[in-house]
This record gives C-alpha cells, structure tokens and sequence, in this order.
C-alpha cells in the first residue's frame, strides 16, 4: 500500500544483515508450509463438514480436459485447495480467528420473548383423537423432573431458555443463547401459499389408495418453538404455511398435527441445538400423534430404553461455520423399544458421484438403530444408519396394520416409536426408491401412507414430485457409465458401514448430512425454492 | 489463477522461486565465463526470463487455456507495429500507430463490449444475436499495456522492442498481468535486460506480498461478505443503517481487495527485480474527488492523462470535452454495463465542478473529508449494482426514504461480529501505517545494527502472523476472486 520510497531514505547500518536475517525467518517457515501443504497426506474426508472433499480430476482422461480445458484447471485448484491437510483443524482455526475479531458486550440481562404466534395455536384440529395414555406423565418420570414442571407452563409468553442474544451465522443460520445453551437453527424463507406439489401428493396417494389411510406429516423446524422475537424477521413463520396445507387437503386425508403436538412439549430437548435435525424425543412426539391420528396403540417411554451419544456436535456447525456451536456439546438422546420383538430387512442403494442410484442390494438383515459412540457427529444416523434404503419392519405387535412412511431425514426418528403400534413399519425415503409404489403397497399390504417430510421438502415440489414419480416408475435402474460410478463404489458396497464406525457411516450419508455449500446435499434439496433470507436460491439437484 | 489460492502460494510460488534461483544461477555462469573471455555478454537475464514468460503463461493459461493464444496473437501484433513506427514522423508512421492501436481496441472491443453493444442494438428494435462471449481475464490491462507500448515507442520515449519474447514478457509479466498496476513499457524497459535483486529488494518483495495477502484475505474477502448479505439479497424496503453499512463494507473491500492486489503484484515484482508504479496512496484520505482520482487506481489515471486527456488538448482547449471524455472511458473501462458508465460520468461531472468551485474556495479540511466520503459511498452505490431496479431500492434506503427501522438484527450482527476487524480496516485506511513504518525506518537510520534488525524482526513476526491467518482463512473460502480481475 501507498509505498515508502525506501531507496529515498538512507539505509542505516546494519540493512542488508537484517534483510537476510528477514528473508531467512520467513523463508524457512514458509517452505516448512510449503512442506506440509504439498507433501503430507492430503484430507479426504471432512468431519467438520459432513462431506467427501474434492477429488483429483483424471489427468489421463485427455478427451475431457481437451474439451473444457477451463475446468480441469480449476477442478485441480479446487481439489488442491479443498483436500489440504489438516483441513479441519484450519478450518476450527479460521472459525477461532473470527470468533476472535467479535465484540463481546451485548446486553446478557435482556430476556426473550418468543413471538406470540407460537403460542396462540390453533388445536381444534379436526383429525386429533383422545389421547390412549398420558404419555407426557410417564416421559416425565421416565426423564428428568425439570421438564415436568416446564409442561404446566407451556404456554407462557415469556421463556428464559435463551438470554437474548441472538445473531445470523452463514448459510441462513441463525445462532442463539450462550455459552453451553447455544442453539443454532434454520432461516425458513417459505410463505403460506407454497407446498401445492405437497398437497398435490397427498391427495394423489388418497386417490391411488382409496383402502388405505393417507397422512400428512409436516415437520416444523426449530426455528418456529426458539427463535427470540428480535431475530423475528431472519425467518418467515412456518405455522401459516403448515396449517394452509392442512386447509388445503382433500378429506380423505387425515393431517397429522405436529406442529401442535411438539408446541405443547417445547420446553423438552425435541429439538437438536447443534444439528439441523430434531431430536430423538421430537420424533417420539410426532409419532404419538400419527399414532392417536391413526387409531392404534401407542406406549408410553417406559416402555423404551433410554440410550444417550454424548457431546455429539451436529451439521449446524458446519453450516453456520460458527464456533459456539462446537463449544455447546449436546446428549444425543434415543429410546428404543423393549417391550416388542422386530426385525428390520434393509434394501439399500449404491450412488454414484452425482447422486445417481446406480444398484440395489439384496434384502439383508440389520439393526434398524445403530449404536454411536460418544462424540461422534453423526449420531442423528442411529436412526436407520442411512437414507439410502428403504427398511421393511416386522414387529411383534398383533393386527393387520401396515404402515409405510414416505419421509425425508427428519421422518427417520419416526417410525422406531411405532412398533408398538403396526404389524409392519415400512420406510421409504423420498429421494431413493426404484421400485413402483403401486406395486409396493400392493405386495406388503400396506394400510396407512404417511408422508413425513420437514418445512423445507413440503415447500418444494420438486421433493413431492419425486415421490409421485414412484407411482409410475417401472422400478429398473437406469444404467450408468462406468467412470461416473468408479469412486463412490468403494464406499457403497458394503450396505451396512453405518455400523459402528463414524468413518464410513458418515461417507454413506453424504446427502443427509453435508454441508450446505455443497449443491448435492439434502439441505440444498430441502432448501431449494425457500430462499431463505440468507441462502440464495440453488439449481435443482440433477 | 489469483494470487490468494492455496495452489498458487504453495504450488506456483515455489516452483516458479525455486526454478528462477536455479536459472539465476546459469545466468551467473554465462556471464562469468564470458568475463574469463574478457566478452560482454548480450543478455545477462536471458534464462531467468524465459522462466519467468514460461510461468507468466502458464499462469495466464491456467484460468484461460483458450484466450492465452489471443494475448500471443495481440503481442505479435504489437510487435511488428512497434518496430514498424519508429522513428517514422510522416504518414506511414501515424498509419502504423493506427493499425496497431486499432487492432488492440478491435480485440477489447470485440471480447469486452461486444455483448454490450449488440444489447444495445437489440433494445432498439434491430435484431442481432448475442455473441455469448466470456470476458478473457485481464483484457483491459494488457490491451491498455499495449497502447502504452505503442504510443511512448511512437513519442520516441522508448525504443521498440527488437525480441518478441522480451516484448512479451512485459505484457505477460505474471504479477501484473490480470490486475494491473497498469505498467508502462517505459517504466521497465531497462529492467527487462538489465535488472538486479538484492536482498534488500527481496526481503521488501515479500513483506509488501503479504501484506497484500493479508489485506485481500483478512479484510477484503471478510467485508466482501459483509457487503454481500446485506447488498446481495432482496433490498426491498431495506434499512437505512443496512445500505450504509454495506456499502461501507464495499468500499472498504474493494479498496483492499484491489489495493492488496496491486501490493501483490508490486512484491513479486520486486523480488524479481522490477518496480512497478504505485497503484494507490491512501485514496479515502482525499480532500475532492480531483484528489482521490489522484490517489486510487493511480496507475490507470495517469494512462488516460497521458494518453487521452493531454493530447485531446488538456486544459488548453475545450477541457470540459476532454474531462467528459477521460471520465466516461473510466467508467466503462471497468466494464461492459450502463452502471459503470453512469459511476464514470458521475466522477466527471463532479470533477468539472470541483474546478470551478470548491478547488477555488476555502474549506475547513474536516468538511473536505466528509464531502468526499460521502461523494465516494454514493459512487460505490452506483459501481456496485448494474441492476437498475436494485440501485434505486438501494439508494431510496441510503438516503432515508423508506420507514425508520433503527439499526436491525442482521446489521447489528455484522458490526459486533467483526468489531475488531471494523476497527483494523478503518485505521489502516488512514495513513498511520506509513508514519509507524516511516517512524522505524528512521529509527533504522539512526541506531546502528541493531535498528535495522529490530526492523525486520518485527516485519517477520507481522508476515508470520499474518501468513498463518491467511492461510487459515484460505481454507473453505468459497469465493475469494479479486474484484478487478473481472474488469
């Protein structure tokens, strides 16, 4: 910047030594980073993220790099700047350097008032059926008697659960409280005129299957119970958006509302603070009120086992790339059922890079929960261990209920709070599914069709359209070239790497989990034309 | 490539340093052995400069493999034309001129304006295809590196390249090369032959490329986002405090962005032994906008001084054409968009009035400043969006039109998240480093060894620091182009 002459002034004594001196301190720590950036093993995998990094592009493939000679070029400076190693450590390192550069002297005495609307719903939904059991008596004993006293007083304006602070993160996040009680959550840029392709589905499904029951499960995110009325403007209110779906379905379905069910039990960890997902406690709630919706037997937490994942840090940290996320561990907490015998038969699915389903596998047998260690960042996979599959449940339970549910990550919690109550849980997710679901429904003797999907993927057509095409499809694979499906075979073929091992597990579910900035993700499919205030809008994922 | 990419600081670098000592050291052997023969040898930098082409092409091919052989074609061109002209002062002379600077403003026209004009001409109800060319990088430096070739060759204040490879050396050279300083052939004609670099030279090269870096990575690219949330999305009814916010953080990024640039450019030179002019000095220290032209983008100013507005006759005759004129081809140098045509003109128009008005009048220097920080925010407003419909939504907010808001969520959080950096980018913006520096450098002067030795260990730990920082930074950035190597 705006030069000194230097060679105007005189130099002193001393100048050239000391220039040396310079070059050699620099130098030296330089070609040391030099050293590590070009030698040392390159990252391949990024836990911080949730992703696969860059691979090398093909220096033998001459045709392709003759054709966009452009994009080979960047595709090696790409590759080289997003595998170096020690890749997550500089990144903690960069997300440290920005947290270093905030001004910390924000009123800590302000309290949040949530908005009014979260409180003032609307219960007189007409599907609500008498609950079988107080199963909010029995979570309570089970649990911790904190959160019983925090149910009386459910609809209180006011909450301290937050000390006010709240501020945006990247990736349309928004970031409140402090210091262990730090929540990260989702901007929801949707409005209540969205979802058509939704409503559409559902009462397609109604049609198709005129014997079967068809629900409507939206899933809210957090954002709607958490976000402090300053921050109001960040995200749009999702209750509009889901009760116009309600309003709009035909009466042959029946609306699952949980929205009201998880409202009524916002004071307990339903939500992740850490992950974009929910809790397994809010898909426990969710569940119940499918279950009363459906008319089947639902049981109480005590009759599940209580399992805990601790200090799990989820994908909101990636996406808000913000450090007080990491530093707010969280208990990953799961229940899963004693009382009642299943079986879970998986079909899974091999992808290719570009997300393409390129093989099935043969039905095989697997743990429908799989067991995390502590610490590990993708324990919200214990449900299922993956999305690319699709999960026929055999349980115990007496009767001839069979339930499918057609769902998106947030559906995963689901369908393990059923067993109790169907003969058969079925799972289908709504991105990988070969098959004709006509035939489907048919063959298994499907009675109830729940589609469970989040905000996001109940806003976009294109996810609801996704599943209508499974009404029609023949249920071949459609063939694909050999060097698009070369480097994710390896990690494929084994259909259950989930288990146990983080590693792999977290390779297998890239789509789930990954980061936003990365087109081919499932936030980027959920968050697809919900330009959400802070996320500029994303191409269609193929 | 740019130059804050991982792959370019680790990769290119090194090869490029370690390979460029190594032929140094061949150079040396050349001319010691000619010095046994009592010989005197043509071109001492022969070898270090065919390193230094080779990398400067590789380093242009990289982001260009294709319009890599439009800037060989143009420097032949330039080259014949130059040896062609010289010291011809009747017509053939001024004909060669002609056709040389002819076909390097046919070839930024026809890659840079092209889609614009036939824009034009389709909004007036002819139709033409859109050509859909892509902008080659650094067009507009090097086609303006090569009229500033011809011209000082044609004024006789230089001589023509007789080498093709040395001519093309200087309008490849790679630290210049996609973002200016806009180097006059003159300026290093004779460090293209003959140059040296001591360690003196070096040791400054490469604190001044950090420092580069680090006014690029750390600041820019932060403030980029910045500006970038709270300009880039939907500015309907947007805030007061978010319009003047964000285009504070604007301007701070782009004069970081492409005063760390130039920084850059002028250190790598430096090692290798040329000095590139000054691209800036302190440019929202200035009292007018006459002064802050004076002071930003230096190196493009001075061109069209010399190379438009003086011999359109300066401020002998018809000043105010010439102003209008050196002030709309500035504006649309920068690019092929109405906007950057208005911010021009605007700049014009209000330095023809300075002239006759505040130039003349007394002002108390505070006054001066806040005029000129206004007068500059409101040109960012207009260089920022070439969207009409977006630069009227945002000047509606920046002038208070729309309902008091007080100071929202989303701008509160950029403020007190990047606090310190706020602090640090508007410091550095005034000229106290300079007088810390300057103050050292005398300190240098007066204390024996250990002065000078105080000195640069302060520049190591600074350039250690800020290396690390950077680098950091670096990883994950998703988008960390420079702003001026899209013009």
């Amino acid at each position: 910047m705006d030069q000194l002459k230097e060679n105007d002034l005189p130099k002193g004594k001393g100048k050239h030594g000391a220039s040396v001196m310079y070059i050699v301190m620099v130098g030296v720590f330089f070609a040391l980073l030099t050293v590590v950036f070009v030698c040392f093993p390159r990252s391949r995998y990024s836990e911080l993220e949730k992703r696969d990094l860059a691979e090398l592009p093909d220096f033998t493939d001459v045709e392709t790099i003759k054709k966009d000679p452009a994009k080979f070029t960047s595709d090696v400076s790409t590759w080289f700047s997003d595998t170096e190693p020690y890749r997550d450590e500089l990144m903690t390192m960069s997300m440290k350097i920005r947290d270093a550069m905030k001004a910390d002297f924000r009123s800590e005495e302000e309290t949040v008032s949530f908005r009014p609307a979260d409180t003032a719903v609307n219960t007189t939904s007409e599907e609500e059926s008498t609950p079988k059991e107080n199963v909010v008596e029995k979570a309570k004993e089970k649990d911790d008697a904190d959160n019983a006293e925090a149910l009386s007083d459910v609809t209180e304006e006011e909450d301290d659960i937050d000390d006010g602070k709240a501020k945006l993160g990247s990736s349309g996040t928004i970031i409140i409280g402090k210091g262990d009680k730090v929540r990260a959550l989702m901007a929801f840029g949707g409005t209540a005129k969205g979802g058509g392709g939704y409503v559409d589905l559902l009462n397609t499904l109604a049609n198709e299957f005129p014997s079967a029951n068809i629900y409507a499960m939206v899933a809210p995110l957090a954002t709607e119970y958490y976000l402090p009325a300053k921050a109001a403007k960040a995200s749009n209110p999702q209750k509009p958006f889901i009760y116009s779906i309600r309003d709009r379905l035909s009466p042959k379905v029946k609306f699952v509302d949980v929205y009201d069910e998880l409202l009524q039990h916002k004071k307990e960890d339903i939500y992740l603070r850490t992950d974009h997902h929910w809790a397994g406690l809010g898909g426990y709630y969710a569940a119940k009120r499918l279950a009363e919706t459906a008319g089947v037997p639902f049981k109480g937490l005590d009759a599940y086992e209580k399992h805990v994942v601790k200090n799990f840090v989820g994908s909101m940290y990636g996406y808000s790339k913000d450090i007080s996320v990491k530093k707010a561990p969280e208990d990953f907490v799961y229940y899963t059922p004693t009382q009642v015998a299943y079986d879970a038969q998986f079909v899974s699915y091999t992808l290719n890079k570009n997300f393409k389903i390129i093989r099935e596998s043969k039905p095989y047998k697997s743990a429908f929960f799989k067991k995390f260690k502590d610490g590990s960042g993708n324990a919200y996979l214990t449900f299922i261990g993956t999305d690319q599959a699709f999960v026929k449940v055999k349980t115990s339970t007496p009767g001839n209920r069979k339930l499918l549910i057609i769902k998106d990550s947030y559906g995963n919690a689901v369908p393990g709070n059923l067993f109790y109550s169907f003969n058969e849980v079925h799972v289908i997710d709504f991105r990988y599914f070969t098959h004709n679901l006509k035939d489907y429904v048919k063959n298994n003797g499907i009675t109830d069709i729940a589609v469970c999907f989040n905000v996001f993927n109940a806003y976009s057509s294109g996810s609801a359209s996704k599943v209508k095409k499974m009404l029609t499809q023949s249920g071949g694979i459609a063939p694909v070239t050999d060097s698009e499906t070369k480097s994710r075979d390896k990690k494929q073929e084994k259909p259950n790497v989930a288990e146990n091992t983080e590693k792999t597990t977290s390779g297998s579910d890239e789509s789930n989990t990954s980061n936003l900035n990365e087109t081919k993700t499932q936030v980027e499919e959920e968050t697809q034309n919900v330009a959400t205030p802070a996320t500029p809008e994303k191409s269609e994922e193929e | 490539m740019v130059f804050s990419n991982l792959f370019f600081i680790f990769c290119f670098i090194p090869l490029f340093g370690i390979l460029y000592i190594l032929f140094g050291w061949l150079d040396k052997a050349r001319i010691n052995h000619a010095d046994r023969r009592e010989k005197r040898i043509k071109r001492p930098m022969l070898f270090r400069n065919i390193i230094l082409t080779i990398f400067s092409i590789l380093f242009y091919a990289w982001g260009e493999p294709i319009y890599v052989f439009l800037m060989l074609a143009v420097v032949l061109v330039n080259y014949f034309c130059g040896i062609l002209l010289y010291k011809k002062h009747n017509i053939i002379g001024k004909a060669w001129l002609f056709i040389g600077v002819a076909a390097d403003l046919a070839a930024l026209g026809s890659f840079k304006y092209l889609g614009f004009f036939s824009g034009i001409i389709r909004s007036i109800g002819f139709d033409v295809p859109d050509p859909q060319i892509a902008l080659p990088i650094g067009i507009s430096f090097y086609i303006f590196q090569s009229i500033s070739y011809l011209v000082d060759v044609y004024r006789e204040d230089s001589k023509p390249q007789r080498n093709y490879f040395d001519l093309l050396l200087y309008i490849s050279m790679f630290p210049q090369l996609i973002a200016g300083p806009i180097v006059r052939y003159g300026t290093v004609a004779e460090e293209i032959g003959h140059r040296r670099a001591t360690a003196d030279d070096v040791a400054d090269g490469v604190y001044r490329f950090i420092i580069g870096l680090g006014k690029k990575v750390i600041i820019a690219n932060i403030m980029g986002e910045i500006a970038t949330t709270l300009l880039g999305g939907n500015l309907e009814n947007m805030s007061a405090a978010a319009a003047w916010v964000g285009i504070l953080a604007f301007s701070i990024q782009i004069y970081f962005d492409f005063s760390g640039y130039s920084d850059m450019a002028i250190g790598i030179g430096r090692c290798v032994g040329f000095h590139f002019p000054e691209n800036f000095n302190h440019p929202y220290t200035c009292t007018s906008m006459t002064d802050f032209w004076r002071r930003w983008h230096m190196s493009l100013g001075s061109f069209f001084r010399d190379y438009v507005y003086i011999p359109m006759g300066g401020n002998r005759r018809h000043q105010a054409l010439n102003i209008m004129t050196v002030w709309f081809l500035t504006g649309m140098w920068h690019g092929a968009s109405w906007n950057f045509i208005i911010w021009g003109v605007y700049f014009g128009l209000i330095i023809m009035i300075e002239k006759y008005t505040l130039l003349k009048w007394r002002v108390p220097k505070i006054g001066l400043y806040i005029y000129s920080i206004f007068l500059i925010l409101v040109g960012w407003g207009i260089f920022y969006f070439d969207d009409f419909g977006k630069m009227t939504q945002f000047f509606a907010a920046f002038f208070g039109q729309n309902e008091p808001q007080g100071l929202p969520m989303h701008v509160e959080t950029v403020i007190i998240d990047n606090l310190w950096l706020w602090v640090a980018a508007l410091i550095l913006c005034l000229p106290i480093r300079k007088h810390v520096e300057n103050f050292g450098y005398k300190m240098a002067t007066r204390i024996p060894y250990a002065g000078n030795y105080t000195v640069q260990f302060c520049h190591a730990i600074i350039s250690i620091t800020i290396l690390i920082c950077s680098v950091a930074l670096l990883v994950g950035a998703t988008n960390n182009a420079f702003i001026y190597t899209r013009f």
